[in-house]
Order: structure tokens, then sequence, then C-alpha cells
């Protein structure tokens, strides 16, 4: 039981990073990626290469790219990195002159070919059949005593950075950056008539989200230990796009509660229905299910169950200026205005 | 509020839709601190030539110097940088989100734009609540006050002008091309928009305003300029345009009463 525990808000914890990345570039500048999963499986197979260590020492034979044995912290952060590197090489090639619905479909070409190189191309990441072995940190940690504690202390990993990527995307919200994304969101025409460059914000959006995603995609790889093409099918890129639905788009507190609520309330939920179940069925029901919470949303909170708190943001910041005295007259201000008062 | 050099030089700028011929050899100067009136019947032009000064469109011949620089080909976010700022004449706003965000994103440069300092409020808190509070300021003075923490979107047509017109007091412009303000605003808000309009000609910020509502246009725009088909007709006070036959002819034969 503890085990199940401990391995559901590990998962939990990863998926509201991916959540979160993901509200970074939909939620917050309106750039919908439908390749996200491919971003969060560069992560993942940066980790597996970068954390392996040489081919040649295997148990077991796997071909694989690069095979190095770096510390998992930076390993993690590698993974961001070349995320950073396949937005910007990908921006350079679909997003510099597409319109947001035209980039979201060459999207999801780039994610396709991206997937069958990785499966067809047995030498870069093994192929179909993955990568297994990927070391996990802090593993033999009390593995006399049934190996919980190096569990607990990967949950504790998993837990940090998804509280760290919280704060940093809740930060990023109220910032003024924040409200340049927003306002390439809401209406580029807005946004450059005031000085700001639409693709510029569009690609800082971009990139921040596919960082977040490669750290994610690590972490995933980390902890399942094994990675194949059919962790990235576009499928789980929708899965991400209706917990944030669900949760409430751009709302970091939103994603994390929308990851929760279709990662694990809806995904563990239906494993306990009768196990007479054809598991066929059982896996069906749990799509189903996800599909019918998002028509459900849609139809009845479109805003998610956690608006946009761009509302609280302001009052908030209106209650720390001091400045509650709507009834005085307005001071002259940059260009002197009241002076028919 | 002195008039100095020719800040905006349009030099015989053509531009067509398709087929449609809507500026046609169109040359005006706007000087600095001046404000400019520019009139003319429906589909004289006068929405293509402001959108062309704030590089929403780009000229087929001829050429916009501001402030000396050719900005016939420049992007709309480079002319913004100029201190070029504008209204619409349907008033554009970001409907989800709040008033007051409509009204800060025009100031700039804003220090937490930059990435890395994005998570540091530190280093931005004090410009933000110096912005808001302009934002407030502005918002107050064309009576929206009460919306300030609502959705843009909320706001009615005539409030979403006044709201247009907030916003660039907050982006505290060089130059602000006005598309039919007062379009929409009942009359009262009108004198407002007056005196929020006069407080810009203070601060030494030219002005071109586009206006079928002569009235408004007589009490700031001690010169106007008439357009037609695409160019201009003649330059020179209201009295004189009005006195003007080709001008009576193309325009003000119906809408002089209104005067
Ligand atoms: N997007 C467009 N596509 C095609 N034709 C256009 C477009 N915008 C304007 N036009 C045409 O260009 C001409 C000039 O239009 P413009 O909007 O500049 O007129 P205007 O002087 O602003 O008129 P109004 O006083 O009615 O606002 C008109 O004949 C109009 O039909
Ligand atoms: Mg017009």
């Amino acid at each position: 039981m503890e085990y199940y525990i401990v391995t559901l808000v590990t998962v939990a914890a990863i998926e509201t990073i991916l959540v979160l990345g993901f509200n970074i570039q939909f939620g917050f500048a309106g750039v919908l990626n439908f390749s996200y999963i491919t971003f969060v499986a560069i992560g993942a197979y940066t980790t597996a290469v970068t954390t392996l260590g040489s081919h040649q020492t295997q148990t077991f034979p796997q071909s694989y790219i690069v095979g190095l044995s770096l510390p998992w912290p930076v390993a993690l952060l590698v993974s961001g990195a070349v995320c950073v590197v396949a937005a910007l090489l990908l921006s350079f090639l679909v997003m510099q002159r597409l319109r947001s619905d035209y980039l979201a479909i060459s999207l999801i070409g780039v994610g396709e070919i991206i997937w069958t190189v990785a499966g067809n191309q047995t030498s870069l990441v093994n192929g179909w059949t993955g990568l297994a072995n990927i070391p996990r940190p802090y593993s033999n940690l009390g593995i006399a005593s049934g190996g919980l504690a190096g569990d607990l202390v990967f949950m504790a990993i998993g837990i940090v950075v998804a509280v760290g990527t919280f704060f940093a995307a809740s930060r990023l919200y109220k910032s003024p950056l924040g409200r340049v994304l927003r306002a390439v969101r809401e209406d580029g025409v807005i946004a450059e008539t005031f000085g700001r460059r639409v693709l510029a914000a569009r690609l800082t959006a971009f990139c921040i989200g596919s960082f977040i995603a490669g750290v994610g995609g690590g972490l995933l790889a980390m902890n399942t230990g094994a990675y194949n093409p059919n962790a990235f099918l576009p499928l789980e890129t929708f899965l991400i796009l209706a917990a944030l639905i669900v949760g409430g788009t751009s709302s970091p507190f939103g994603a994390v509660v929308g990851a929760i609520v279709v990662f694990i309330v809806i995904s563990e939920g239906t494993r306990y229905l009768p196990s007479s179940l054809n598991p066929d069925l059982v896996g069906g029901l749990r799509q189903a299910t996800i599909g019918l919470l998002l028509i459900v949303t849609l139809r009845f909170r479109p805003q998610g169950l956690f608006p946009e708190p761009n509302l609280r943001l302001y009052r908030r910041l209106r209650s720390r200026m001091a400045l509650a005295r709507p009834l005085a007259p307005p001071a002259p201000g940059p260009v002197g205005v009241g002076d028919s008062r | 509020m002195s008039i100095g050099d020719v800040l905006l030089d349009v030099q015989d700028v053509s531009y067509h839709f398709g087929g449609v011929q809507a500026l046609a050899g169109c040359s005006f100067t706007v000087h600095e601190g001046e404000t400019l009136g520019l009139i003319g019947p429906n589909g004289a032009g006068k929405t293509t030539v402001g959108e062309m000064i704030c590089g929403g469109r780009h000229p087929a011949t001829g050429r916009i110097l501001f402030g000396g620089v050719d900005i016939s080909h420049a992007a709309r976010w480079q002319i913004a940088r100029l201190g070029v700022v504008r209204t619409f004449q349907m008033a554009r706003l970001m409907t989800d989100t709040a008033v007051m965000e409509n009204a800060m994103l025009a100031r700039r440069p804003q220090r937490g734009e930059r990435l890395w300092r994005s998570f540091f409020p530190r280093l931005w808190w004090d410009q933000e609540i110096e912005i808001a509070t302009a934002a407030e300021r502005t918002v107050t003075v064309v009576t929206l006050q009460e919306k300030l923490t609502q959705m843009a979107g909320v706001l009615s047509g005539g409030q979403r002008k006044l709201l247009e017109l907030a916003r660039a007091a907050v982006g505290e412009p060089r130059m602000l091309v006005l598309d039919e303000p007062v379009a929409g605003v009942n009359p009262r808000l009108r004198d407002d928009m007056v005196s929020v309009l006069r407080a810009f000609q203070e601060a030494g910020v030219t002005l071109l305003i586009v206006e079928h509502n002569l009235s408004f246009i007589e009490r700031l725009c001690k010169r106007v300029i008439v357009m037609d088909q695409g160019r201009i007709l003649t330059s020179g006070t209201l009295d004189e345009v009005r006195a003007d036959p080709r001008v009576a002819k193309s325009y003000l034969g119906m809408n002089v009463v209104v005067a």
C-alpha cells in the first residue's frame, strides 16, 4: 500500500510538471503545441542516454547514442536544454511564418517524424524496444528493507521539482512578461501596436514550455526506468490538453488540479472496476471517462475548475497600491490630465 | 504647445485593395506638437492612411517619414517603439483580461518583460506599481474606474473607445493617431475626451485625429485636412475648409448642418 501511494504521488508530481509546461505554451501564450509529448520524449531519451553510461557496460545489449553517466540533476538540466534547442530548431522551420492553427498541424507532423525515426532507427535509442535499465537516483537506498526509502527520496525529488515549476509558472503569470504573453494570445495586433514582437513572445513561451517538458520527461524516464516510442503517442498530448482544460486553461493552480484529476483519479480509478472485465475494456473506459469529463467541462464550465486568475491578480495589485481612493480627484500625471476639472 | 519641425511626412503614398484604389498619391505633413484633423467622406481612405502610418500596411508607392526616418516598410512594433500609439476605429481590446491589464500593457519598456527578471518581482515591482498608478489614473479620467478589475469584454462599445484612449495615455506617446475617437461616445463624455486630448496637447504630444464629428474637431484642431478618394483635397482651418466648394460638394453637403 505504501508503495502504491508513493508511486501515485510520484506520477502525480511528474504529470503536474508536464501540464504546467504545456500551460505556459498554450494557456499563457496561446501556442498550441500538438507535439508537446515529443518534447517530453526528447527529454526522456536525453536523460536515458546521459545516465545509462557507455553501452558496452550494459548487462544486456541495447544500442543507443552518446552513453554518458552524468549525475541526475545535470542530466535533467541537459534534457531541458536539449529540448530548448529542439524548440528553437523547430521554430526556425515552422514557427516563422505560420499562424497558430497551421503551426498546430505541422507540429503533429514533426511529432510523427520523430516518433517514426526513434522507432525505426534502432541505433539511436534502441528502436521500438526502447531503452531499459535507466537508473533512478537513490534507488539503492534502503534496498535491504524493501527499497521504500529510495522510492520516498525520488518522490521527494519529483515534488520539489513540481513545486518549483509551479512557483516559477505563477511568477511568470504575474509578471509583465506574462502580460505580454497574454497580449499575444489575445490579439497579436494589439501586442505589436504597443511595441511587442509576437514571434519573440511566442518563441519565449515555446522554449520555457519545452524546457519543462524536457525535465519532466527526464523524471518520467528515471521513474519507470524504461522508455520506448509507445510512451509518446500523440494521444498523450491530448491527455495533457484535457488535464489543462479540466483544471482551467492558463491558471497555474488549475494545471496542478487538472493533472491530478486526469492522471490520477481517473486513470487509477478505473483500475477498481471489477476484474472480470476485459482489460481492453478498462483501457477504453478510462479514455471514455476522460473524453466525457472534457465534454462536461466544456459544456458546463468552459473556464475549467480554476479559471484564469487575471482579475484576482489586478484586484490584489490595486490593494497593494494603497490607492483605495476612487473618489479623490486624479492627480496630474505624465500627460497632465485633469485641466477641465 | 508650440509647433515644431515636421514630425510625420506622408509623401505621395498610394495603396490598393485588389482593384480598389484606397490611396492615390496622398501627401501631407504633421508638425511636432501639432493637432491635425483628418476628415473626409466614408471610404475616403482615412483609416487606411492611419493604418499605414502605424505599420499595419505598407505603401505601394511613395513613402512615410517619421522624425526623418523612413518607416514605409517598418513593422508595427518598430513604429510603436518610435513612440507612435494609435486607437482603432473598431475598438480593439484584450477582452478576456482585466481592464487594468489592457491599460498597463501600453507602457514600454517594462523591466519585468525580460525572461530572467520576470521571476524576481523585486526587480520590477516598483515600476509595476508606477504603471498601475498611471493606468488607474487615466482609466479614472475616462470614468471607467468601476471597471478596473473587470474583464474588458464586459465594456460597452462606447466604453471600449474610452478605454482605448486611456490605454494610449498610459503609453506616453510622442504621436497619437486617433481613428474616430468619439464615435459612439455620449455627448457628456465627449467633453471628457476633449479634456484628455487637451492634456495630450499640453504635454506636447502630436495628434492626428480622424473624425466625422466636426464640432469635436473644431475644439481641438487648428488645422484640418480633407481627404477624398484616396488623396488630399485641401487643408486649412476648419472654417477655410468649410468654405471650399469642392469640400462642400464631396463631403459637407449633407453634414454641414451637424457642425
Ligand atoms: N480590408 C479591406 N479590404 C478591401 N477593401 C478595403 C479594406 N479596407 C478598406 N477598403 C477600401 O478602401 C477604401 C478606403 O477605406 P478606409 O477604411 O480607409 O476609409 P475611411 O476613410 O476610413 O472611411 P470611414 O469614414 O467610413 O471609416 C474604401 O473604398 C474601402 O472599401
Ligand atoms: Mg475609417
